[in-house]
């Protein structure tokens, strides 16, 4: 059910790089995993809400105030830095 | 030969006034150095994580209210995953099937008509930071880029409209008037060369009288009143040529350039992103009960567009002056403020769009930006009925002056007095 | 008994009498940590000079006569997915080597105000993705009831830190039984509290709706007294509570009367004969005690373990998309692109566990697989919360085994990740209903701790601390000699 086609995909879309043995051992990996998981759909579930939390709650929130932080902080972990901002390579257009 | 019938839907990206960000602490003010206004959340540190911004929800409440929609009773937040160096977190929070605002509709004046563009929805979502390209002009031959996060979690309101446009000139007067309406409500400061306002226009040709829509492009980045109008042009010109020689559309994406009025294809949609979205579990759902539309409906001013309606019936302007004393909630408001301390309405529109205009535009000010007027207004003064007045106010300290000075019963003041007063006040 | 073998209330006992000094105690955790750790290989970090600097500040306030607060001068170690401001935080992973953070968890900010002294951070599986710390980019942690044997994971290092004596307390994270289950290979008390109840900010995520803070200690009445410490609303986390304070030591000692726990059937159908045989005296000897047990049903959770294995992957793809090489941790050398330099470093900075994780979360949310995965395991996950709250109209406390099975060796699940997955299949269904649960250990089999798994209801950790201590008096654990 998982291609090693699927798998190289999921390798771009999760900016990943595998050597052909890797993608091979993902497809077989993740091919058990949903094979295990095909078992979920023995439930129906057709009337049921989803719960994308765990305990619900609602309307949390922050008023408008600002509080400053040490930015300098911010850029001491920085692998690369040039006048106070994090330095990439070159970016291609897409 | 085929009549062809222009398809246009814009998708409008608004800055929403705040003083913090959307989903942290950080201030939101424009033009500081690079990495200055940031912390742990807007940069994506390992294990912060985001508390909404209340008052980003009531602006987009009062937004959704004054285009007719229907907000929401649910709504939440989702994330779209997908990598670029000014993403920090490798997503962007957002909305996704659960808008705050849906079906709404904004009327706008186009040569004497009045057009209802229809308004698929309004979201939340948050900016992403700046990349500044180093060693060239372009992302093209740059050495290498720099990343800006000051602009990261800024938060935007995103309101789509229907495919209800049929021209350049319509799309250009919609986005007018909704950069009246978000200025209106200070729901947006409405600064197109800060970025506050942006605009992408999705445009289609299809045949005079058939239903079926035809291939869209999707064309980036008219941050300018002129570009939404001419890159529209241009678009649907392009598409026709190509439709005209028997040609097909592409489904893409293009890149305007307002210097050299010309697109370009960024990238062809097919190879479109898989965003994966799915709820933020970071945060928590909305819900939106009757007592709370209810709270922002009663904070919400007049609007535009019954002010000049009402402005011609009640008042007896010409449309003209209606349009003019209108053009802002500032201008209105100082006009009302005006009539209130006694002036004649036809006088009083004069007045303002002559010589007060006249030398705000003199001395590269407006009624926005003018302390002095505002201080005025704010003190209920409108202007002052002797030369007298308008000597004592000059010597005033401008903070200082707090009592209501005699108005004019429609007298009108010379000009050289009102120069002189206005130009101690800059 | 030695300092280091004494509960830590004992301890701050003894530190407020005098007996002893905040830093005599810190001093013997810290020279038992330099004994063992070349074969426990418990910490990551060891924070030597800051548990002395805090405990010094305690000793400071006793000599000027100031009341020390609750475990004020009991030193605790943290796991390493919490942020400690300026001390490595890695996670266990190459992608974080050397990051410092910038800033506090809000518990890290808890427990310095209250004058814990903290030792060091402790390994763990790499981004808590794992359930025998193996999958640590650094190093393999030993169980000390058996080196050979693995102390079970995430939070391995804070199990084995408290186990091994190198500390009297420690933090780890649960979220999928990353508490319980080292907990109960190890044979301490570890706790999950209800999700919620114990602020995130700072913890660094796995899967953001089922992660939760807890604690490793000797017993429950340490674990309660840390509780006290831990829980509280936190304005920068959205998702924790705001509940009023409450003191969770104080139902212990008092044993509940009509006391009713219920046996789900599903927690006891996989176990060998004799794992079954170990539990089912420990029921009777139970039972003989006064407490009822009921048997009960929870049909859905036998589609827990998949439900989770998809939910959490999918939280986990997006939550790591941030370890990019832009701002912070690992950049992969000599690339010539930013794309290049973004795949390059997460390529060479992940381990193997974690890129399946990421595919496997990535795959369950693309499009055309979305409800088909990802939306249908969340209306399970509505079912499990279903038959949870159901089972808690008729008793006070689910009990099960924590484990199927004790620490198995080293070496020798990590061929198969679904043999893997499978150890944490009695711990896994509490997190997806978000409900609080600890670990106590029970017995042995084969030398080795065995863990038995009390669940509470929402918010109703006062209770469940009330029956573990209850239980952990009638078993009489002795603990490893």
């Amino acid at each position: 059910m998982i291609s090693h086609e699927d798998v190289k995909h999921l390798a771009t879309l999760s900016r990943l790089r595998f050597n052909e043995a890797e993608v091979a051992q993902y497809t077989k990996d993740l091919g058990s995993i949903f094979e295990y998981a095909k078992a979920l759909n023995e439930l129906p579930t057709d009337e049921i809400a989803p719960s994308s939390h765990a305990i619900p709650i609602e309307n949390v929130f922050r008023e408008d105030v600002i509080v400053p932080f040490d930015a300098d902080a911010l850029l001491i972990n920085a692998p690369d830095e040039e006048g106070h901002a994090f330095k990439v390579p070159q970016i291609l257009a897409d | 030969m085929t009549q062809w019938e222009v398809v246009i839907g814009l998708e409008i990206h608004a800055q929403v006034t705040t003083r913090s960000k959307l989903f942290c602490s950080c201030s939101t003010q424009f033009g500081s150095t690079p990495n200055s206004q940031v912390c742990p959340v807007c940069t994506g540190m390992p294990g912060a994580l985001p508390v909404l911004n209340r008052a980003v929800l009531d602006k987009a409440i009062a937004l959704g209210l004054a285009t007719h929609c229907t907000i929401n009773a649910h709504n939440e937040f989702a994330r779209k995953n997908y990598f670029y160096p000014d993403l920090p977190k490798g997503y962007q929070i957002s909305q996704l099937d659960k808008p705050i605002c849906s079906r709404g509709y904004l009327d706008v004046e186009v040569d004497g008509n009045t057009r209802r563009i229809g308004l698929t929805r309004i979201h939340m979502e948050e900016d992403a930071g700046k990349l500044v390209h180093q060693g060239s002009d372009n992302i093209k031959g740059a050495t290498h880029s720099l990343v800006d996060l000051n602009r990261s979690s800024i938060p935007l309101v995103e309101i789509v409209s229907e495919p209800d446009i049929r021209s350049a000139k319509e799309a250009k007067a919609y986005m007018e008037s909704m950069a009246q309406i978000v200025r209106w409500l200070g729901v947006c400061d409405g600064n197109l060369e800060e970025g506050s306002l942006r605009c992408d226009a999705n445009i289609s040709l299809r045949a005079k009288g058939t239903e079926a829509l035809g291939t869209k492009t999707e064309v980036k980045n008219l941050n300018s009143f002129k570009a939404v109008e001419r890159a529209i042009l241009l678009e649907v010109d392009r598409q026709m040529e190509i439709l005209e020689e028997g040609g097909t559309i592409i489904q893409e994406t293009r890149h305007y350039n307002e210097a050299t009025n010309s697109t370009k294809s960024l990238r062809s949609k097919e190879e479109a992103h898989d965003y994966r979205y799915f709820p933020d579990p970071d945060l928590v759902p909305i819900a939106i009960d009757r007592a709370w539309v209810e709270s922002i409906a009663q904070t919400l001013p007049e609007l535009p567009s019954e002010r000049y309606k009402r402005y011609q019936a009640e008042l007896g302007l010409s449309e003209y002056d209606a349009g003019k004393m209108t053009i802002n909630r500032e201008t209105g408001d100082y006009f009302e403020a005006t009539l209130k301390l006694g002036g004649n309405a036809k006088e009083t529109a004069n007045w303002l769009n002559g010589d007060i205009s006249a030398w705000l535009n003199e001395n590269s000010s407006t009624l926005i930006t003018s302390v002095c007027l505002m201080n005025m207004t704010r003190n209920d003064i409108a202007w002052f009925d002797t030369v007298d007045g308008i000597h004592q106010g000059m010597r005033a300290d401008i903070s200082s002056i707090n009592r209501p000075v005699t108005i004019t019963k429609g007298r009108p003041v010379a000009d050289d007095d009102i120069r002189i007063f206005w130009n101690s006040c800059i | 008994m030695t300092l280091i073998h004494k509960p830590a209330t004992e301890l701050q006992e003894l530190i407020k009498q005098k007996q002893v000094s905040s830093r005599e105690v810190t001093e013997a955790f810290l020279a038992q940590i330099h004994l063992v750790e070349p074969t426990l290989n418990a910490f990551l970090t060891i924070t030597d000079e800051l548990a002395l600097s805090m405990a010094d500040v305690v000793d400071e306030k006793i000599s000027k006569g100031h009341a020390l607060g609750p475990l004020e001068g009991v030193p605790i170690a943290i796991k390493d997915n919490i942020c400690t401001e300026n001390i490595p935080t890695t996670c266990a992973s190459n992608i974080l080597k050397g990051f410092l953070p910038p800033y506090n968890a809000t518990i890290i900010e808890t427990l310095k105000h209250a004058g814990l002294p903290i030792l060091g951070k402790t390994n763990m599986d790499e981004f808590a993705m794992g359930s025998s710390t193996e999958t640590s980019a650094y190093q393999k942690t030993h169980n000390p009831w058996n080196i050979d044997c693995v102390p079970g994971g995430s939070s391995g290092g804070s199990a084995v830190a408290v186990a091994g004596f190198e500390a009297p307390l420690s933090i780890g994270s649960d979220t999928g039984g990353s508490i319980r289950q080292p907990a109960s290979f190890c044979g301490n008390v570890g706790l999950k509290p209800t999700y919620g109840r114990v602020s995130r900010y700072g913890l660094i995520a796995f899967a953001s709706s089922l992660d939760q803070i807890g604690s490793f200690s000797n017993n429950v009445t340490d674990t309660a007294h840390l509780l006290n410490l831990l829980a509280g609303h936190d304005p920068k986390d959205s998702t924790s509570l705001a509940l009023e304070k409450e003191d969770f030591t104080r139902f212990i000692g008092s044993p509940k009367k009509g006391l009713r726990v219920g046996l789900p059937n599903e927690f006891f159908k996989h176990l060998s004969p004799e794992i079954k045989a170990l539990y089912t005296t420990l029921i009777n000897k139970l039972s003989q005690d006064g407490i009822e047990f009921v048997w009960l049903d929870l049909p859905s959770i036998e589609y827990a373990l998949a439900t989770y294995y998809i939910i959490a992957p999918a939280e986990a793809s997006s939550n790591l998309a941030r370890y990019d090489g832009v701002r912070f941790g690992f950049r992969a050398a000599g690339t010539s692109s930013t794309s290049e330099m973004i795949e390059q470093s997460r390529s060479q900075g992940f381990g193997a566990e974690v890129k399946r994780r990421i595919l496997i979360g990535t795959y369950v949310l693309s499009s055309g697989y979305y409800d088909a995965y990802y939306k249908k395991a969340q209306k399970v996950r509505t079912l499990i919360k279903k038959d949870f709250d159901l089972a808690f109209e008729q008793v006070d406390i689910i009990a099960s085994p924590t484990t199927p099975t004790p620490a198995f060796k080293l070496g020798e699940k990590t061929s198969d990740p679904l043999e893997m997955y499978l150890s944490d299949i009695m711990t896994i269904p509490l997190n997806l209903a978000g409900l609080p649960g600890l670990s106590i250990p029970c017995g042995l089999h084969n030398n080795l701790p065995m863990g038995w798994q009390l669940m509470g209801k929402a918010f109703d950790e006062a209770r469940l601390l009330q029956v573990a201590h209850q239980m952990e008096s009638l078993i009489g654990f002795g603990g490893r000699s």
